[in-house]
């Protein structure tokens, strides 16, 4: 490996050129009504919003025994995008968001933020700290590879719930 | 339609394929659709084509230093980091992992890095196959074929020929809608249910990446299919094989380029999956691939080039590309930057004429996402190619001479009178079939601009 | 103003009318048209082609042979040869500032849009590349064919894709430059113009051919033959 770094180093030597670190990337616009910005692009990306007044009530609705639906929950949201946020310890606790033909992601009002960049925030002090994994979903599964022609589902779940606990 | 055969020859079956071309212009017409439209919603985009440009510039300028960091990091995590100096090198250090796990169930998520390597190929070679997962890559490789396009692989396929395709091999039981607005759900439904199985346990799952990151180890995929987390967390063992060129520095510097590739490729605002991968699987290894990248960092024109970040918008605006298709340009990287890519990383002898393949409109410049001057380095690879000697005899001499009489204003004119008395009869003897096999020739004026402002110049100041 | 015209080599044998309506549209507008002997070619092709060192010298040549007019502007009407000169000198010459594409002269350094033309017809733009992406000649042509009496401007779609000209592409490859062109051909014929008209008579060139090809209707024109009162007035 030292060899490569080398030949790296030479190759870059004969046209020394030292660009400079471009800033951090700006915080995104603040939307005036997170939650609505967020259910709009959700619903947008073909995922379904949902609220519940408290988790039992939640999770009532969607019982996770019938193999149909996966329950899950999500650890940030994001509002300019309609995405789900998740970090999972394992790649089989993944697959919960991925096998079944349904996910259900139980969320709270606290979790969403403004855009991409403030979830990276987020994320860089987790993954500077040691492995993880992280999934960003964004609505169902979906593929475009006949005629560019939009499908829902592909490999992954048809259907994305948000379910907002408001408690 | 395949990679056999000369450029010219692939640029002919090209366009004389009774069905190719309309299907690249549909496909390419929707893909640019969406990407204008999603564009038109960020305000910032220049900003954020800027700001992605000096990102991917300081990093390839420090390559050492990040690739050095993104080593520690990944191993720090639990990855195993391996370096590729060429294709062979890869091949080799794949296939001989699986090999030593005893896999024989191989997964692949789409990665142009593995098809640059000719990975497949590679395994077959072994006796065994990866199934490729992606629905476009699926589809290809059912048609023994290469992508025809970095981000829509079976882009040149209408769905007639995908549904006779899996009927011929058993994907579907041959119950195709007659309706054909129903025919690509039914299609790739079909797929999802004939992979189910073989898609939820295997023993090795290869993916590319979409970007690597210095500060976390990370390595970053996008999708949309569920495909590559399929492939990730089905198996056991994690191989990712990618170009080094992939670097970031910081993982927010994702939040720059990711809105970029996303709308660029797909004209989506967030596509389906983003997985970010910090050493947290059961056994990650990493394969970093040269295959002419460092070599390419030499010359600060061409490491421009290795801003890309794979998005295909390039090939989707191309006229050449709408015409032909991506098999023609004969590698894994077709378009305006296939162009490029092809000569400064494989350099064959073909590969040298592909930035000749251009009426250098410059439509690929400007939809650019990290705002590589496409076009440019296009004019600069042919000036190249004349000082390296790479042009044949015929068309040096036929410069000379063009330079000769262009400096001589009294040759030029006898020039031109020869041209205008000589040029009718050479389009009937059949001279000039290259312009008049497609199109009417030229018909010289009777007197040409030179000759009537001598003779009547002082009259055109007047009105007519 | 002293404004000298630059012909281009292929405006000068096959489409010397272009050049004689800039002149006219100039003279209309009160300039002192001037037309500097010897000119010959850009370099363009041996641009295109790779031969740098042979286009720089034509360049240069052109270049010097038209400042030793010493015109206060130079116009030509082709934006393709107008890039070629500041490409092949790296803009590295003195008079290059000086040197403008026909309409963007018009619009940008003399600020006209309305030169009292009149035609009749409907007619379609085609953006030619190095106008639109290089000079960034968009809305320009389009407002000094609106102002035309008795034009109707109809767009086609789209009408900002190469037409598959590009120089000696088009001879090299000839099946891709016609598969472009075609393309071409169907957004003009689309749009139900009856003309179409270009800033480029190189594009002109291409579409004419395709156009007689296949025994079309539609006439090409340039904008300065719109502009000047052309044979179609």
């Amino acid at each position: 490996m030292d060899r490569v770094f080398q030949r790296i180093r030479e190759n870059l030597a004969v046209a020394g050129t030292k660009s400079p670190p471009p800033p951090p990337p700006p915080p995104s616009p603040v939307p005036e009504d997170p939650v609505a910005t967020f259910r709009f692009r959700l619903e947008q990306a073909g995922g379904r919003w949902l609220e519940f007044a408290t988790e039992a009530a939640a999770r009532a609705a969607f019982p996770d025994d019938d193999g149909e639906t996966g329950v899950d929950r999500a650890d940030l949201l994001i509002a300019d995008t309609g995405t789900v946020v998740r970090t999972y310890a394992t790649r089989e606790e993944s697959r919960v968001s991925l096998v079944p033909p349904r996910t259900v992601f139980l969320a709270t009002a606290a979790t969403i933020v403004a855009g991409l960049p403030e979830a990276l925030w987020r994320l860089a002090e987790l993954h500077r700290a040691g492995p993880a994994y992280t999934v960003f979903v964004t609505g169902p599964s979906r593929t475009a590879d006949v005629e560019k022609q939009l499908v829902i589902p592909a490999h992954g779940p048809r259907e994305v719930i948000v379910a907002l606990v408001l408690e | 339609m395949n990679r056999g055969g000369g450029l010219t020859d692939r640029i002919r079956r090209a366009i004389k394929d009774p069905v190719l071309p309309g299907n690249v212009l549909r496909a390419t017409n929707t893909s640019l659709k969406k990407r204008d439209e999603t564009v038109a919603e960020r305000p910032d985009w220049e900003d954020l084509r800027e700001r992605a440009a000096k990102v991917k510039d300081h990093v390839l300028a420090n390559l050492d230093r990040y690739l050095a960091e993104f080593v520690e990091n990944a191993r720090l995590r639990g990855a195993h980091v391996h370096f590729a100096k060429d294709a062979a090198a890869a091949r080799r250090i794949i296939t001989e992992l699986a090999r030593r796990k005893g896999a024989t169930r191989i997964l692949k998520a789409k990665s142009m890095a593995t098809e640059e390597v000719e990975l497949n190929q590679a395994f077959t070679a072994r006796g065994f196959t990866p199934l490729e997962t992606d629905l476009g890559e699926f589809i290809v490789q059912l048609r023994d074929e290469p992508p025809s396009h970095i981000t829509a692989p079976a882009l040149h396929c209408s769905a007639e020929q995908i549904r006779d395709l899996f009927a011929r091999e058993g994907v579907t039981d041959g119950r195709a809608p007659t309706d054909r607005r129903e025919l690509a759900t039914w299609l790739s439904l079909s797929a999802r249910a004939h992979l189910r199985d073989r898609l939820l346990e295997a023993d090795l799952g290869i993916t590319g990446a979409n970007f690597l990151v210095a500060e976390t180890g990370t390595v970053a995929l996008i999708e949309n299919e569920g495909n590559i987390r399929l492939t990730v967390t089905s198996t056991p063992v994690t191989v990712s094989l990618v170009g080094i060129d992939k670097l970031l520095p910081k993982l927010t510097d994702l939040a720059t380029m990711l809105p970029l590739l996303t709308r660029s490729a797909t004209g989506q605002r967030m596509t389906s999956y983003f997985q970010l991968i910090s050493g947290a699987l059961d056994e990650h290894h990493i394969v970093l691939l040269d295959n002419g990248r460092i070599d390419a960092l030499r010359d600060p024109e061409n490491r421009e080039i290795l801003r890309c970040i794979r998005c295909g918008a390039c090939m989707n605006v191309c006229p050449v590309y709408r015409t032909v298709g991506g098999h023609a340009y004969g590698w894994t990287y077709p378009g305006p930057i296939g162009s490029l890519l092809s000569p400064l990383w494989r350099g064959r002898g073909e590969d040298h004429q592909l930035p000749f393949l251009s009426s250098l409109c410059g439509a690929c410049t400007d939809i650019c996402p990290v705002k590589i001057p496409i076009h440019e380095h296009l004019l600069r690879m042919r000036r190249e190619a004349v000082s390296a000697g790479r042009r044949g005899i015929p068309e040096r001499l036929a410069f000379r001479i063009f330079r000769y009489v262009m400096q001589r204003p009294g040759l030029y004119r006898r020039a031109a009178r020869i041209t205008k008395r000589l040029l009718p009869a050479a389009a009937r003897a059949g001279l000039l079939r290259r312009w008049t096999d497609t199109r009417a020739a030229p018909q010289p004026a009777p007197r040409s601009f030179k000759e009537m402002w001598r003779e009547d110049g002082p009259r055109f100041s007047k009105d007519p | 103003m002293r404004v000298a015209l630059f012909v281009p080599c292929f405006v000068d044998v096959l489409k010397p009318g272009v050049a004689v309506a800039v002149c006219r549209v100039l003279s209309r507008l009160g300039h002192d048209v001037i037309y500097p002997e010897g000119q010959t070619c850009c370099g363009q092709p041996a641009l295109n082609a790779g031969f740098h060192r042979d286009a720089t010298c034509l360049a240069r040549r052109l270049l010097d042979l038209l400042a030793k007019a010493d015109p206060d502007a130079v116009v030509s009407p082709s934006g393709s040869c107008v890039l070629a000169l500041r490409t092949a000198m790296e803009g590295d010459h003195h008079l290059l500032e000086r040197v403008f594409e026909f309409s963007q002269f018009l619009t940008d350094r003399l600020g006209v849009t309305d030169i009292g033309a009149k035609f009749t017809g409907r007619v379609t733009w085609h953006d030619a590349c190095h106008p639109l992406r290089e000079l960034r000649i968009r809305e320009g042509p389009r407002r000094l064919l609106q102002a035309v009496q008795g034009l109707e401007l109809v767009e086609m779609e789209p009408s900002d894709e190469c037409c598959g000209f590009g120089g000696t592409f088009a001879v090299k490859a000839p099946l891709v430059s016609t598969g472009m062109g075609e393309r071409k051909l169907k957004a003009i014929e689309d749009s139900g113009a009856a003309f179409v008209s270009s800033t480029e008579s190189s594009c002109l060139m291409q579409i004419e051919g395709l156009l007689e090809k296949r025994g079309s209707a539609v006439r090409p024109i340039h904008l300065a033959e719109i502009l000047g009162g052309g044979a179609h007035e």
